[in-house]
C-alpha cells in the first residue's frame, strides 16, 4: 500500500514538473514611443534631356528621390526638406549653374494627411510640413539644373544631396 | 484603426532597410558625475545601408549651436546597429526648447545612388 502511494506521488510530481516546464514563459518586450524615422524609399537619378540640362523629372529620363517620414505620435514633429542648390561632386565646371526644384507630398497613409500639401511652408529651397497626424508621409523631391547659357555639361558623374530633417515640435 | 496603423508602421519600419532613427523625442537631463554638468542618453538606430557615420549637435531654441561633450562627435554606426549616445551639457546652457540632433554623414566620393542627408532633432521640453 505504501509502495503504491509512493509511486502515485512520484507520478504526480513528475507530471507537475512536466506541466511547469512546458509552461515556461519566454518574454518579448517592446516599447511604443514617440519617434520619427526618415527612410529613403527611392534614390534619385538625374536624366539629361538636353546637353545643358539635368533633371529628375520622369519625362526627362530622371527619377525623383522619394523620402518617407514615419511618425508614431501626432503633432510631435515637423518635416524640413531642402532640394539641392549645388553639386556635392561633379566634373570641373567653369560657368554658372541654375538650380531649381520643388518638394511635394506624393503619398500618405491617412486620408487626413491630404491637407499637408496645401499647409506646407516654402522659403528659398526649403519646404516645411507639420506632421500633425500619426502615420507615414512620402515626399517627392524634384530637382533640375541648367548650365551656363545653353552650354553643354561636360561628361562625368554629377551628384547632389537632398536634405531631409525631422525636428521635434 | 490608428492602433493598427501604428503597429503596421512598427513592422514596416523594421522591414525597411534605409532608415535613420533617433530617440527619445523629448529627452530629459539628469545629473552626471561632474558637478555643473548634466547628461542625457540618446539612442541611434541605423538601417541605412549607404550611411556608416553620424554626427551629433546641440542647439538652443533658435538653433544657435551650444557647446556639449560626447564620446565622439562623429561616430561610426554599422548597418542595423543600435548605439547609445551620452550627451553632456553644462547646467547653465540647458534651457527649454533646446535641440539634440543626429545627422547622417555621406562620404563625398562614395555616394552611389542615394543622395539624401537625414537629420533628426529631439527637443528638451
Amino acid at each position: 500500500m505504501f509502495h503504491k502511494l509512493t509511486n502515485v506521488t512520484l507520478a504526480l510530481a513528475t507530471s507537475s514538473f512536466i506541466v511547469t516546464a512546458s509552461a515556461a514563459d519566454v518574454p518579448i518586450v517592446g516599447n511604443v514611443e514617440s519617434k520619427c524615422t526618415i527612410t529613403t524609399d527611392t534614390p534619385g537619378i538625374y536624366g539629361n534631356p538636353t546637353p545643358n540640362e539635368l533633371s529628375t523629372a520622369t519625362v526627362d529620363g530622371g527619377i525623383a528621390p522619394i523620402v518617407r517620414y514615419d511618425v508614431i505620435l501626432a503633432e510631435a514633429y515637423k518635416a524640413v526638406i531642402s532640394y539641392p542648390e549645388s553639386f556635392s561632386s561633379s566634373p570641373p565646371l567653369n560657368d554658372t549653374l541654375t538650380f531649381t526644384g520643388s518638394v511635394s507630398v506624393s503619398e500618405v497613409s491617412d486620408a487626413q494627411m491630404s491637407g499637408y500639401e496645401t499647409a506646407k511652408r516654402e522659403y528659398n529651397n526649403v519646404t516645411e510640413v507639420d506632421l500633425t497626424i500619426a502615420g507615414s508621409t512620402w515626399f517627392k523631391i524634384d530637382s533640375g539644373v541648367t548650365y551656363g547659357f545653353d552650354k553643354a555639361f561636360p561628361g562625368g558623374t554629377y551628384r547632389a544631396i537632398v536634405s531631409a530633417e525631422c525636428i521635434a515640435l | 484603426m490608428r492602433y493598427i496603423m501604428c503597429v503596421m508602421m512598427m513592422f514596416l519600419s523594421l522591414g525597411y532597410a534605409n532608415a535613420h532613427e533617433w530617440t527619445p523625442t523629448y529627452p530629459k537631463f539628469r545629473a552626471s558625475y561632474m558637478s555643473g554638468v548634466m547628461m542625457t542618453t540618446m539612442q541611434l538606430y541605423n538601417s541605412r545601408r549607404d550611411v556608416e557615420h553620424y554626427a551629433f549637435s546641440v542647439y538652443d531654441k533658435d538653433f544657435n549651436p551650444i557647446q556639449f561633450a560626447t564620446a565622439e562627435q562623429i561616430t561610426s554606426v554599422n548597418y542595423l546597429q543600435r548605439k547609445t549616445i551620452e550627451i553632456y551639457v553644462r547646467n547653465k546652457d540647458i534651457s527649454k526648447g533646446m535641440y539634440i540632433c543626429s545627422e547622417s554623414k555621406l562620404i563625398r566620393n562614395d555616394v552611389t545612388a542615394t543622395i539624401v542627408r537625414s537629420r533628426i532633432c529631439s527637443k528638451v521640453k
